[in-house]
């Protein structure tokens, strides 16, 4: 995930979409304390990967849990997180 | 396919510069020269690495640019970028064109400015390398990148922030006996243990510091190699590529293109890990160092952090690692890391590194790592 032009272990261009409900487990995370320009006004901030429970995994921003509650294996739930811009980035919340 | 040699090495001191990356290559490039004994007109090519010249000097075609600047501006150029493996990755392809029998004499370097930028710009432009779409936006930094791989490899093999920390104090205590190096004072597990958190697990004195330096190699064709006095044999080089996307790397306590290059160089050379003397490798990072001493086979899966803590590589320990201090104490100019380390293993491979040098080192291994970890470069060096 995402998709890619072609398949990664049988290189066909052939696939169907799977829709993710959003649920999964930390399987890593990081608070960061020194950040990029852009995001310099949000630290400290957390950031994990996560894997869904179909299987693949995604980094996200992770909100609304004390940094402190952090733990690997936490469930968390997809939460799109909507910039004063508009575009969107992939966070999770709380299960 | 030719054998291919180094036949010279120069690097620039590491650290705060005023000068312009071309020039802090173009001085490498010259103390490189004369090192190989060889006339700049002999030069056939320049590959050179730079990696954030857009940002910080408003500067791209850095290739030619640091050519004029050295004045070979008529040789064929051409810039590598790899992330924080450049001028590793240059380094490997002028090796391949040597061995192809299409040029006899190349000239391999890199240079990196980013001290005259702020910290919070030199972050953004070195987290470009991450994914633009899926992982910048959410604000992923490089130490949150291997934040992110030390958590997973203290939770697969209950790696400590102390085993971290020891990996630092080892590279502390080499850089100080290196005149190059950006830092050159000790520090204890205590500083290290007590610095501030940058991205948690990982601690101020846990990271590579920003740098300005250049770094520059002569290759040479076994014909020309000959006629040098201590020619140090290029017995493999390979690269290796990965996921961009952390989601997509399957173990994050793992790299596996630092397992892959490692293979397919041990292979090229005939040897394994416990023929290598002494390593350069890429320890941007003190978790870094870890991976990548289990990722090169010095050390089980899971058992690098115990063998940093023992001291298995320090100097005077079984593999010393990174006697130069590492991108940790010699400091990281990114672009010029790869051909820096090269230039160490030469040095050492040659017995004149003085304080810091391996007894009767004999074979040598370089290892180099692009941004998120998906370009690596492992290359392993003898001498006759």
């Amino acid at each position: 995930m995402p998709p890619r032009e072609l398949c990664p272990n049988c290189h066909a261009h052939s696939w169907q979409p799977v829709a993710l409900a959003g649920d999964g487990t930390i399987t890593s995370f990081t608070v960061i304390r020194v950040a990029p320009r852009a995001h310099a006004a949000d630290v400290p901030y957390a950031v994990a990967v996560v894997r869904l429970k179909e299987g693949v995994s995604i980094l996200g921003r992770i909100v609304d849990v004390p940094l402190e509650k952090l733990a690997v294996g936490l469930p968390v739930r997809f939460r799109p997180l909507i910039a004063k811009d508009l575009t969107t980035s992939v966070g999770f919340g709380p299960a | 396919m030719r054998r291919v040699a180094v036949i010279g090495v120069g690097v620039t001191k590491f650290g705060l510069h005023d000068r312009t990356s071309a020039e802090l290559f173009a001085e490498a490039a010259r103390e490189a020269l004369t090192d190989a004994d060889v006339p700049a007109s002999a030069v056939q090519a320049l590959y050179y690495g730079n990696v954030v010249g857009g940002e910080t000097e408003h500067q791209l075609h850095t290739g030619p640019q640091a050519a004029s600047v050295l004045g070979i501006p008529s040789v064929p150029t051409t810039r590598f970028e790899t992330a924080c493996a450049s001028s590793h990755a240059a380094f490997r392809h002028a090796v391949m064109e040597i061995a192809a029998g299409v040029s006899d004499v190349i000239l391999v370097g890199g240079a990196e400015r980013v001290l005259n930028v702020s910290t919070a710009e030199s972050t953004e432009y070195f987290a470009y390398a991450s994914d633009a779409v899926w992982e910048q936006p959410l604000g992923l930094t490089f130490p949150g990148v291997f934040a992110l791989i030390a958590r997973a490899h203290m939770q697969k093999h209950g790696t400590t922030e102390a085993q971290m920390a020891a990996v630092a104090v080892k590279n502390h205590r080499h850089g100080a006996l290196n005149p190059k190096a950006q830092f050159q004072k000790p520090i204890t597990i205590e500083q290290v243990l007590k610095s501030a958190y940058v991205a948690d697990p990982l601690k101020l004195l846990d990271c590579c510091p920003f740098s300005d330096g250049g770094a520059a190699v002569v290759l040479a064709s076994e014909e020309v190699a000959r006629k040098h006095r201590t020619p140090i044999w290029v017995l493999g080089s390979a690269a290796a590529s990965d996921w961009m996307l952390l989601g997509d790397k399957r173990d994050l306590s793992r790299v596996p293109a630092t397992e892959r290059a490692a293979a397919a160089a041990y292979r090229q050379a005939g040897i394994g890990p416990s023929d290598v003397d002494v390593v350069e490798l890429h320890d941007c990072f003190t978790i870094a160092e870890i991976v990548a001493t289990e990722g090169l086979g010095l050390f089980e899966p899971g058992a690098g952090g115990r063998a940093a803590e023992k001291g298995l590589t320090g100097l005077g320990g079984e593999t010393p690692v990174n006697p130069s201090g590492g991108l940790k104490a010699k400091g990281h100019p990114i672009g010029a890391t790869g051909a820096a380390q090269v230039a160490e293993i030469v040095t050492q491979l040659r017995g004149e590194a003085g304080p810091r040098q391996v007894e009767g080192a004999r074979k040598g291994l370089t290892h180099t790592l692009g941004g998120n970890t998906a370009t690596v470069l492992v290359s392993l060096f003898g001498r006759d």
